[in-house]
């Protein structure tokens, strides 16, 4: 299949509905960046974190979105890295749209920090046995490393190294996410984190919680063409989200059974699946059900598992389901008391021996949302002005004519992952 | 045994007020000697940095603690100023009193703070090392370093670390403290390091119950190392293995 | 009183408070002359320390005092080094302006700092140390600067 792709900009066609969305997505960052500096004056005592849960939903919103970043560069990898034909000429999208993603979910986990002002602390002073000092780095070096293989996709004279350019970025975001995952999985304090278990599910997490993001972008494109994305395609990425979904659900029974078997944690299971309040529900609504079994339902029955807006459905489920999964993780895991005395009744002035309620407030809401409105601006920005975006897909049913928006890009062909000689918007 | 605490008391309480309005002159170099207190608090000269040689703990005597007590709570605050602004749920409580019942019905009352653990989980994941163990064992935050990212929390086992959630009323030169960092018992550093017993020990033997007692762990004839020999002490969570600086007797 | 405004302008005293500083200033006791004698910006003026001499000559103190303080700073919390004479309260305790500026009135930290802050705005620098740092001579536990 050594059909030529040509690339093109985004949104020069169309600039007023584009650049309107633009808008719209700066206004939600420029709130999310106000409820920040409102934060950072008046401290924290505005948001919902108390003495015990003090990671909230901030927390929630970054850690969903840099597990998504890693999983955003999966659809690259199946290209790059496990030679799926048609997996390729995505691959420029997945890239973008990972660094989007990492950089929007650092920026909300950076302006949550007690003292953002010290961000140049953090990335000089290192304590190498802190699993956080190792995130600094994996992050930084994501970072680069995709920005290594966006080159290296884009420029031709580079494109000999995509493969090895996107192994390595294959591996390191494996690394990555397993170092996420071990941010909790180390804290033998919280009876809710289950040590080795932690990696694998937030390897499946990442992967699915990332594929979907990416399928609603790619989608998004794609309709903003009035094009229709192949067949083959959408099942192919269906089926791989699907997946991923059940491995996550698996992973996590797994995780809570394991729990189950080990002495003296009964009692945190219980409250995280039954008697948290808010907690439960959650995880049951939010996760198992919106973020698991309806979209896994749609994406593999025969009827839906083709149609776009069947996945694009699925997609929004299961980030909705990612932020479940990941709020039950980070603020319910933190509500459970924690054991200073385990099978004695305490009491104190620190929410000893009851469990500590946390209702987000405005401004943390603001924070997460305008960080979501960041990966969207971010992705819009490198889409117009970035030859991301194939013009036309290997089997792409062409029943209506594509719109083919005026484009800079020259062509390149000859079986190999096609690429422009420069990208000029 | 708690009069020994109660007796040297005035003494350094005296070389405090001395070293204190002599410094705020201008520097000054004190005699060696002046240093010489008692045993259970060694001090070590001006200008040296703390010893590995020694390892401070405390020793709670639940048997006399009382659950209508907190002289050790108003002391550390006194000491300290944390001050709160009465919301008890974003509040700092650098030692807070604890009733722990059990099954039978027993209830037993300590004060609960930093244990100083000698693997302290905190020190461990803070990213930029803020957190970190002094060589005598003290678990300390350097504030200067810390960025407040609140990992240490998550990690503490004993929910002894408090953020400080909001501006900063009214702070003691005994410890510097900002909005936004992250803090919690230091075992009063400051005084330890003028060979004064901590605020809360000297108030639990004036004016509690004469249940604490503070001392060098390594020294085997030290009053805590002899207290624990005789009678024995458990760390809370001993099952965490992060032998704490802060022992308990009377728990089980 | 207006706390909370006045607990961001320390902190980003440099960069924000310029405006700020000009009127506390002027506010200060200075002498005309001192006025004249500069250029376009006026050169700060400084109230006079309580104690005879400082740990060092004043123009090592000029250039050094934030190494010397940065030294200490690591020595003494790290390590557990002391060295009162050293120690940010002991400038404090030397260098604090004690009398009100304005007759009756409670002196603000920035008045009372005037020593630092002055010269810190001349220079624009921003001042961290006082953000945590109690700021007044003396007392046992005192009024905060950033509420
Ligand atoms: S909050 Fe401060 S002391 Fe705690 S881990 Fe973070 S940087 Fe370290």
């Amino acid at each position: 299949m050594a059909s030529r792709i040509r690339y093109q900009l985004i949104g020069q066609q169309q600039p007023a509905p584009f650049w309107t969305l633009a808008a719209v997505a700066a206004v939600v960052v420029l709130a999310g960046l106000a409820a920040a500096a409102y934060m950072a004056t008046v401290g924290h005592h505005i948001t919902g974190m108390n003495n015990q849960v003090v990671w909230g939903v901030p927390h929630v919103f970054a850690v969903t979105l840099i597990l998504a970043a890693s999983g955003a560069l999966n659809v690259a990898s199946v290209g790059s890295v496990f030679g799926r034909v048609d997996h390729k000429p995505l691959a420029r999208l997945s890239g973008v749209l990972a660094v989007a993603l990492l950089i929007g979910g650092l920026t909300v986990l950076v302006l949550d920090l007690g003292r953002p002002d010290r961000l140049i602390v953090a990335m000089t002073h290192y304590n190498l046995r802190s699993i956080f000092a190792w995130n600094i780095l994996l992050y930084t070096g994501f970072l680069a490393i995709v920005a290594v293989y966006l080159w290296t996709l884009m420029e031709p004279r580079m494109r000999v190294h995509s493969t090895k350019a996107g192994t390595v970025a294959f591996a390191w975001r494996i690394i990555l996410t397993t170092g996420t995952g071990s941010i909790f999985g180390f804290l033998l304090a919280r009876e809710a984190y289950g040590g080795a278990i932690m990696a694998p599910l937030f390897i499946a997490a990442s992967l699915a919680y990332g594929t979907a993001a990416f399928s609603l972008l790619f989608l998004a494109v794609m309709r903003s063409q009035g094009r229709r994305a192949p067949e083959q395609l959408l099942s192919g990425i269906s089926g791989m989200m699907g997946v991923f979904v059940m491995a996550v659900l698996l992973l996590l029974a797994i995780h809570f059974l394991t729990l189950l078997y080990t002495p003296g944690r009964h009692d945190v299971v219980r409250f995280l699946l039954l008697e948290g309040g808010s907690i439960p529900a959650t995880l049951w609504l939010g996760k198992v059900v919106i973020g698991g079994i309806v979209p896994a339902v749609l994406l593999f029955h025969g009827a839906t598992r083709r149609r776009a807006g069947a996945l694009a459905a699925a997609s929004i489920m299961v980030l909705i389901g990612g932020f479940a999964h990941v709020f039950v993780m980070i603020v319910g895991a933190q509500s459970y008391p924690l054991q200073l005395f385990p099978g004695r009744e305490v009491s104190g002035a620190v929410f000893d021996g009851r469990a500590a309620s946390y209702t987000p407030t405005a401004p943390e809401l603001l924070l997460g949302l305008g960080g979501i409105a960041l990966v969207v601006l971010i992705a819009m920005i490198a889409l117009r002005f970035l030859a991301l975006t194939p013009k036309h897909l290997p089997d792409e049913p062409v029943d209506e004519p594509v719109a083919a928006e005026p484009s800079a890009e020259d062509e390149s062909g000859g079986g190999e992952e096609p690429a422009p000689a420069a990208s000029h918007g | 045994m708690s009069n020994e605490q109660r007796n040297d008391s005035p003494v350094n309480a005296g070389r405090r007020r001395l070293l204190g309005g002599a410094a705020a002159l201008a520097g000054l170099t004190i005699a060696p000697g002046v240093f010489l207190v008692h045993a259970s608090v060694p001090t070590r000269p001006e200008g040296t940095p703390a010893s590995d040689q020694v390892r401070w703990g405390m020793l709670v005597d639940t048997n006399r603690c009382r659950v209508d007590c907190d002289a050790c709570v108003t002391a550390c605050r006194e000491e300290n100023g944390w001050e709160g602004h009465d919301r008890p749920e974003t509040d700092a409580k650098w030692i807070r009193k604890m009733t722990v019942t059990e099954r039978d019905g027993r209830q037993t009352s300590l004060p609960m703070m930093c244990q100083h653990c000698a693997e302290p989980p905190c020190a461990y994941v803070c990213p930029t090392g803020a957190t970190f163990r002094r060589d005598d064992g003290i678990v300390l935050v350097d504030k200067h370093l810390c960025i407040g990212c609140r990992y240490c929390m998550m990690a503490c086992p004993y929910q002894v670390r408090f953020f400080v959630h909001e501006p900063v009323a009214s702070r003691s030169p005994n410890h510097p403290r900002g909005k936004g960092t992250v803090e919690g018992c230091n075992l009063c550093v400051h005084r330890i390091d003028q060979g004064v017993l901590p605020a809360c020990v000297e108030a639990c033997g004036e004016r509690g119950q004469g249940a604490l007692i503070f001392g060098d762990l390594n020294d085997p004839r030290s009053r805590i190392s002899r207290a624990i020999a005789e009678y024995g002490a458990e760390s809370v969570r001993a099952d965490l293995e992060l032998d704490t600086g802060v022992r308990y007797q009377g728990l089980s | 009183m207006i706390k909370k405004a006045r607990g961001w302008r320390w902190i980003t005293a440099a960069l924000a408070g310029t405006v700020a500083v000009a009127v506390a200033a002027t506010a200060m006791a200075w002498s005309g002359e001192e006025r004249e004698r500069s250029g376009r910006v006026p050169v700060p003026a400084l109230p006079a320390p309580q104690g005879e001499e400082c740990i060092e000559d004043a123009d090592t103190m000029r250039r050094q005092h934030m190494h010397i303080l940065d030294e200490h700073k690591r020595d003494s919390v790290r390590k557990g080094v002391r060295r009162p004479e050293r120690d940010l309260q002991a400038c404090v305790d030397c260098h604090a302006v004690r009398e009100p500026v304005i007759a009756d009135q409670p002196l603000t930290p920035r008045q009372r700092l005037a020593f630092c802050a002055n010269c810190h705005s001349y220079s624009a620098v921003s001042l961290d140390c006082f953000a945590c740092h109690s700021s007044e001579p003396g007392a046992a536990v005192n009024e905060g600067n950033d509420e």
